[in-house]
């Protein structure tokens, strides 16, 4: 298990480096559109971590720790949520300014 | 126009990037449904924010100056159509009495002033030459019956 | 006195060509120059000419269509070959096939769309110098108050639709071809529902646009018309109530401007419809060989499967036909404006 956990962290490294490109091209179209680079920061992040927690939570169910898997799926969703939570009070502002203005 | 184009590009990456995005996420169902409900309220933040910012009294175009240039055109044009018709008024008239009077044996120069109302007449005429006091008669009452010019509108020169 | 009254009217057509005011159309742009004729006194001729002169130079055109589609074809061979030994559906082989699809075609695309928006600026550019035109001779016709009106009219509507297709439809044409390829390459549906919409948005516009203005015209020209014929019809009443002799020469007068004013200005709206589609025909054939092209080399596509693919080139079409429906729309647009000032009062 610990060779199969220093493998993918290897491979997790090697695939960060062509992963950096495709980061600077979106942060192109970001900046070309002038779309909110906080925003587009929490959808970055957002997807960091389930990659992140897909390794981990498939390592725990191969070395045979299922629950251990499942809570870190758990934790994984309340910690996406939590990074997601700026996105979601922007929405309800914007909901309540639109009520407003009716 | 250059809002609505920055409106729409953002909202065309915006929807690019999801969808890149999407391709990257891992395998865990609870993951991707979760990164769905997140791509759904991005796009939801980046189509409705800048419909808040919009000022419908700042989309200005000149209704006005148009509407005001189209009459100008027209009354320009009508205007010069009605100066047309009155030099031709004026030269047919002009052409009338000389006929006449070359009938008569008189020559003279003949001048028409036409009216300036909607429908133009002509109102008074200016005869020179060499007439005698019966030709003169004769004449005068010929451009009164035939014209409507009255004597006090004709001037003999 | 018969004799006097035909020396009369043979004086005032002498006068007549020596002091009318000339209402002549502006020379043709110089994007319609080619396959404009000389004479333009005969609609149905002038019309064929265009035409015939469009078609005489179509070659290249239809050569250059062609290589693109002979470029689509081979792509679609290779996708078809790499899939069959794979042996399965491969997202990565299909993403490549759809971004190179784009390659292939964005470089014609912007080429036409920006044909597009040169032949819409042409097109808009005349209509502003004929439009006064035709307003002034409508106007000298006893047409005031609908010269006014469809003077206004048809400017406002040129200039929304000419500003809507230049800052909007294009700029969103390009992005509907973006769509399309990042649809194909990825799959996602938002994407393909954004690339719906913008289709959707970019046809209704048009339409709307156009619908509009056939109503406010043709309203339009009914209303004033018969207000400036009621107009024309009290100043004959007028004119038959004075003297006699006065009452001929000035009921002459006002029919030889009337038939002069109106001679120009249908001498002029000719030229200007001519000069319309003269402009327009070219960009229309160019872009209208690339669209059957694109639709021919679909269907063939379709044999070699790849369904992505075939969507993003029938989405390239689509936007071919887009960009034709656009200037399309402004043509018809200026060539209904000229009709309705041909047309002029309705006596």
């Amino acid at each position: 298990m610990l060779l199969a956990v220093l493998v993918c962290a290897l491979i997790g490294i090697t695939a960060l480096n062509y992963l950096s490109h495709i980061l600077s091209f979106l942060k192109k179209i970001e900046m070309t559109s002038n779309l909110n680079g906080g925003f587009v920061a929490i959808l970055l992040k957002t997807v960091g971590i389930s990659i992140v927690s897909d390794i981990a939570i498939m390592i725990c169910n191969d070395s045979g720790n299922t629950a251990l898997g499942k809570i870190l799926n758990v934790l994984t969703t309340a910690v996406t949520l939590w990074v997601c939570m700026p996105l979601f009070t922007e929405l309800l502002d914007l909901m309540e300014n639109i009520l407003q203005a009716l | 126009m250059n809002a609505i184009k920055a409106y729409l590009m953002s909202i065309t990456t915006a929807a690019i990037i999801c969808a890149v995005l999407k391709t990257v996420v891992g395998s865990q169902k609870s993951m991707q449904k979760i990164f769905y409900i997140i791509s759904g309220v991005f796009m939801t933040v980046t189509m409705l924010k800048p419909l808040v910012d919009i000022r419908i009294d700042e989309i200005i175009f000149d209704l006005e100056g148009v509407s005001k240039e189209a009459s100008f055109v027209a009354s320009e044009a009508y205007d010069q159509s009605v100066t047309e018709m009155k030099m031709i008024i004026g030269e047919q008239t002009k052409a009338y009495i000389l006929e006449e009077a070359k009938s008569m044996g008189l020559k003279i120069e003949v001048m028409v002033q036409v009216s300036n109302e909607n429908v133009p007449i002509p109102y008074s005429v200016s005869i020179r030459g060499n007439i005698s006091p019966y030709n003169k008669k004769i004449l005068s009452s010929f451009i009164s019956t035939n014209l409507g010019i009255t004597e006090e509108h004709q001037f003999w020169g | 006195m018969k004799k006097i009254i035909l020396f009369l009217i043979l004086l005032s057509t002498i006068i007549i060509s020596s002091s009318a005011t000339e209402y002549t159309a502006p020379d043709v742009p110089e994007s319609g120059e080619l396959y404009m004729p000389e004479d333009t006194q005969s609609f149905s001729e002038g019309l064929l000419f265009v035409l015939g002169s469009a078609l005489k130079h179509i070659a290249p055109d239809a050569a250059d269509a062609l290589k693109v589609c002979v470029k689509i074809l081979l792509l679609f061979l290779l996708v078809s070959i790499v899939d069959t030994v794979q042996g399965q559906h491969s997202m990565v082989v299909h993403l490549a096939a759809s971004v190179m699809l784009g390659i292939i075609m964005l470089q014609p695309a912007s080429t036409f769309f920006q044909l597009a928006f040169q032949t819409i600026n042409d097109m808009t550019q005349y209509g502003k110098l004929l439009i006064p035109v035709m307003s002034a001779a409508l106007a000298a016709q006893g047409g005031i108050t609908s010269s006014a009106a469809l003077y206004a009219g048809t400017t406002i509507f040129i200039s929304v639709l000419s500003l809507v297709i230049s800052s909007i439809i294009i700029p969103l044409l390009y992005i509907y071809l973006c769509l399309s390829i990042c649809c194909g390459a990825l799959g996602d549906k938002t994407l393909c529902t954004i690339r719906d919409f913008i289709k959707w948005l970019v046809t209704w516009t048009l339409k709307i646009i156009l619908y509009v203005f056939t109503g406010y015209i043709s309203i339009t020209g009914v209303i004033t018309g018969t207000t400036d014929a009621s107009a024309l019809k009290a100043a004959k009443l007028a004119i038959s109530g004075t003297v006699p002799v006065v009452g001929s020469i000035i009921s002459d007068a006002s029919d030889t401007v009337l038939i002069s004013a109106g001679f120009m200005k249908n001498t002029a709206g000719i030229y200007g419809i001519i000069a319309v589609i003269a402009v327009f025909i070219g960009p229309f054939l160019k872009i209208g060989i690339q669209y059957i092209a694109l639709k021919l080399t679909a269907g063939i596509c379709v044999t070699y499967g790849g369904r992505e693919e075939v969507n993003v080139l029938n989405d390239c079409a689509k936007a071919m036909g887009l960009a034709l429906g656009s200037i399309g729309a402004m043509c018809l647009m200026l060539l209904v404006g000229i009709v309705c000032f041909i047309k002029g009062v309705s006596l």
